[in-house]
């Protein structure tokens, strides 16, 4: 029983759920839903409408699944995964995590760590950490210019919006209201926060973008589409 | 000759919108504005002169402008009413494929996760 003490050390995440919102990402879903099993217990991959198994392979690298039968959008299953979370009992905290393989597992374990230790119901990840960031000049713009737009229409001091990784607990999870079953729902669960008086923090994340990830991430064009869109709702 | 044409096409507009009408709550009332907007627009095919006055009474100038402008009104109003509906057919049947994939997975994973 040499290992007491390593056990002891490691951290238990078997009351985490890891929400994985995928769509079309069978070329890379494997990699990403076996990654984070080496950490995590539970992981929920929420198949937004996929035509190319992608179901099927991240059932396969060991990943809960739960379909469904039209494309939503990725708020959308975020949203599902928020509901299926917070009818599991045993699940107490919750992780949304980016499909594409642009995050990392040990950020997601060092954020419910924070969260845990610090007593928060949110921690989100920020790509604006100390060297935290491979974004290029134009995006890295783009993102500040959206920050400051979401600290002054929710008042919340973030330094990163539209960030995939976050953690929070399963209760706030099913209490969540997310409008924008599109790419705004990150505005809306910073809404959320803001006029709910959630306790929340930033913690720095590591976010690699490969050649996938930029080919699957939202283009630059689609922030004029964000913001218009906030506006008509 | 011309205004019959019209006042036919008209007819058979207010007829196949009265078919159409079917099941829809306040049926009765969607009719009655439906007629009654058939019946001024009948009367002003069969006396053109009196978008005019109307123009003029309003300080509008011609009648055709008038009768432009409230198209223009109209089918804004249409678009604005088609989006909304369309919205909401968009949101019922996305909130029937959450509830069926959250119950499937419910179901799936509340055994495993009680460990």
């Amino acid at each position: 029983m040499s290992d007491d003490a390593d056990d002891a050390a490691a951290p238990d995440f078997s009351d985490v759920l890891v929400i994985v919102p995928a769509h079309n990402e069978a070329t890379v879903i494997f990699d990403v839903v076996s990654g984070l099993r080496k950490t995590f217990t539970h992981v929920l991959v929420v198949d937004d409408g996929s035509g190319d198994g992608t179901a099927q392979i991240a059932e396969s690298a060991g990943a809960e699944v739960a379909k469904h039968l039209l494309n939503l959008g990725q708020g959308g299953a975020l949203l599902t995964g928020f509901r299926i979370a917070s009818q599991l009992p045993r699940i107490k905290w919750v992780v949304t995590f980016d499909a594409d393989g642009q995050h990392r597992v040990s950020d997601a374990a060092a954020m419910v760590e924070e969260a845990r230790s610090k007593d928060l119901e949110v921690v989100l990840g920020t790509r604006f950490g100390e060297g935290s960031s491979e974004a290029s000049f134009a995006k890295r713009t783009l993102l500040k210019m959206a920050t400051r737009y979401t600290r002054f229409s929710t008042g919340l001091k973030v330094t990163d919006t539209h960030n995939g990784l976050r953690v929070m607990t399963s209760s706030l999870a099913g209490r969540m209201v997310i409008t924008d079953r599109g790419m705004g729902h990150a505005s809306d669960i910073l809404d959320y926060i803001a006029h709910h008086k959630v306790a929340w923090a930033e913690m720095p994340i590591h976010v690699h973008y490969t050649e996938y990830s930029r080919s699957k991430g939202q283009s630059m064009s689609n922030a004029v589409n964000l913001v218009t869109d906030r506006w008509l709702r | 000759m011309a205004g019959l044409i019209f006042i036919l096409v008209l007819i058979v507009g207010v007829a196949i919108l009265w078919r159409l009408g079917g099941t829809h709550h306040g049926r009765a009332s969607k009719r009655l504005v439906m007629l009654g907007f058939a019946f001024l627009v009948a009367l002003t095919i069969l006396n053109p002169e009196l978008t005019t006055s109307l123009a003029n009474y309003i300080g509008l100038g011609r009648g055709a402008d008038l009768v432009f402008y409230l198209t223009s009104i109209g089918l804004m109003f249409l678009a604005a009413i088609t989006y909304l509906s369309h919205r909401r057919t968009e949101d019922r049947v996305a909130e029937l494929v959450s509830a069926q994939a959250v119950s499937e997975a419910v179901k799936q994973m509340s055994g495993r996760t009680d460990d």
